[in-house]
């Protein structure tokens, strides 16, 4: 650009500054936390600008994080009520992914074993958002009854309260959750009907969604699937179908569920099949599983693919090591640019 | 269009404004013009015009700059408006989406100017809150920055290193993913 030729009367003491409101619009401005943090290391005053936790905040609150990884977050392990293995649970993305290098980062910084919790090995990961990550543990001589407990991994924070006892989670517990729109969702009675809590008003209500046309369904999820609209996935024979209704006054006079994109997985490669699972969804993003249909090994080798909604590319997240069709997305700030959430 | 813009001359005629630099130059301008700069758009309305709008933080050279920006996007300001009355009109439409394209160009040949210009636009864009050259300067920065090393975003804006080898390092480690 123009500004790169050498002017060299003009010294560097008398070029004008730009004072740190602006420096901070123009920083704002970048949306690839790398490209932040590279500026932040060309002087003490880009570094003070993008340190401040006022700029940090804003910044989050501008552009989502990028998705760093996987978290395990087995049910099977929680359903036999047995203690896991001291593992860290959390699983990076892998180059070529750009995010690879920020998510290596974010794994060694943070503790994903959770032993900043008491009792560290009893809890397993049942959900995470926005950087922190809800635990329940499952003691041996309280089969009925559920603690939990909210931390922040990369920080090792745990709020003053500490756990909070639940009677039971009943039929939730079972129940992946979706959110949407400032709303939670569950899918419920066979793929028909969706369970929504608007958090606004904390009212439950029902939502119908479409007839799946006969067809066997292998899993559903809702997302946000852009421009106001609720997107739901399901997951076919060796296709992803979306469906997209237009949300407003939160589902209050909605058209109805419109016929999206059918988005093509493959099914066959080189005499091999494979399965494919939906593990979760977050923001635009839908991850799946996918699997040999004939590997019978133990532990099973899975991959993890995600869909962006905004691009509907599907791109290769990482390897798995088990089958953990319960697994959580990680989407984050890399260190230091996350402040703590908790 | 070129009706429009009669139109606006005639009217602009009747309200001129008196822009003086840092180095006393005085820059005659339409209120049209001048009102892209909210802060010129206060004074207007307090009627603190008369005998001109000193400017003491703009030297004429950038205010120079700033104004042939602000007539620019006056007109085009003009042009929307007049657009609106004739929506269904698909042959006025056309020459809308000709000028559009034609502003485009002007802001890209308007940003090809050397760093320090560029930072005494911005400081005179937010000086005067005019939201649109605001963004389009400060965003030039951030594309430009994209993608660089430190080094080269040193190198691009002739900015010294300031910092202790000490708070190098500890930035080098706490942010080593973004240089891999």
């Amino acid at each position: 650009m123009a500004a790169a030729r050498r002017i060299p009367s003009a010294p560097a003491a008398a070029q004008p500054a730009l004072p740190d409101e602006i420096l901070e619009d123009i920083f704002m401005r970048l949306d690839d936390a790398a490209d932040l943090a590279r500026a932040s290391a060309a002087c003490s005053s880009f570094r003070r600008v993008v340190s401040a936790r006022r700029f940090r905040r804003r910044f989050q609150s501008l552009h989502p994080p990028p998705l760093l990884g996987v978290l395990d977050g087995d049910w099977f392990g929680i359903q036999f009520g047995k203690p896991r293995p001291a593992a860290d649970l959390f699983v990076p993305v892998e180059p070529p992914h750009r995010s690879a290098s920020a998510a290596r980062a974010l794994a060694c910084a943070g503790d994903f074993t959770f032993s900043f919790l008491p009792d560290a090995r009893s809890w397993w990961p049942r959900d995470c958002r926005d950087g922190r990550v809800l635990l329940s543990s499952r003691v041996a001589n309280a089969i009925a009854s559920d603690n939990l407990v909210v931390c922040d991994p990369l920080h090792r924070r745990q709020p003053e309260v500490g756990t909070c006892h639940l009677p039971s989670w009943g039929y939730f517990g079972h129940l992946r959750r979706f959110y949407a729109h400032g709303c939670f969702f569950w899918v419920v009675g066979s793929e028909r009907n969706a369970l929504m809590l608007d958090t606004r008003g904390m009212k439950f209500s029902i939502i119908d969604l479409p007839p799946n046309n006969g067809t066997s369904s292998k899993g559903t999820a809702i997302v946000e699937a852009g421009e106001g609209r609720l997107g739901l996935l399901t997951l076919g024979d060796g296709a992803i179908d979306l469906s997209c209704m237009i949300w407003r006054n939160n589902g209050v006079g909605a058209e109805g569920w419109q016929h999206y994109k059918m988005i093509p997985l493959t099914k066959h490669c080189d005499g091999i099949n494979y399965d494919w699972y939906i593990m979760d969804a977050a923001g635009r993003y839908l991850s799946l599983m996918v699997l040999r249909s004939d590997c019978y090994d133990i532990p099973v080798r899975s991959v993890c693919f995600v869909l962006d909604l905004k691009t509907m590319l599907l791109k290769r997240l990482c390897a798995l090591n088990d089958m953990v069709a319960h697994s959580h997305l990680y989407a984050s700030f890399p260190p230091p640019l996350a402040p703590p959430s908790l | 269009m070129a009706s429009a813009g009669s139109g606006d001359e005639k009217a602009a005629a009747a309200a001129m404004i008196t822009l003086i630099s840092s180095d006393n130059e005085k820059f005659e301008v339409t209120e049209a013009t001048a009102t892209l700069s909210q802060t010129i758009r206060h004074m207007i309305e307090d009627g603190c015009t008369d005998g001109g709008v000193p400017l003491p933080n703009v030297t004429s050279k950038i205010l120079a700059r700033v104004i042939e920006y602000c007539k620019k996007h006056a007109t085009a300001a003009a042009g929307e408006e007049g657009s609106s009355s004739s929506f269904s009109d698909a042959a006025f439409l056309e020459v809308d989406r000709a000028f559009l394209e034609e502003l485009e160009e002007f802001d890209d040949a308007f940003l090809e100017v050397d760093r320090a210009t560029l930072f005494d636009l911005i400081l005179a864009a937010n000086y005067l809150d005019i939201k649109g050259l605001l963004n389009l300067t400060c965003q030039k920065v951030a594309d430009s920055v994209k993608g660089k090393t430190p080094e080269q975003i040193r190198e691009m804006y002739n900015i010294v290193n300031d910092l202790t080898p000490e708070e190098e390092a500890e930035i080098r480690r706490e942010t080593q993913w973004a240089f891999e």
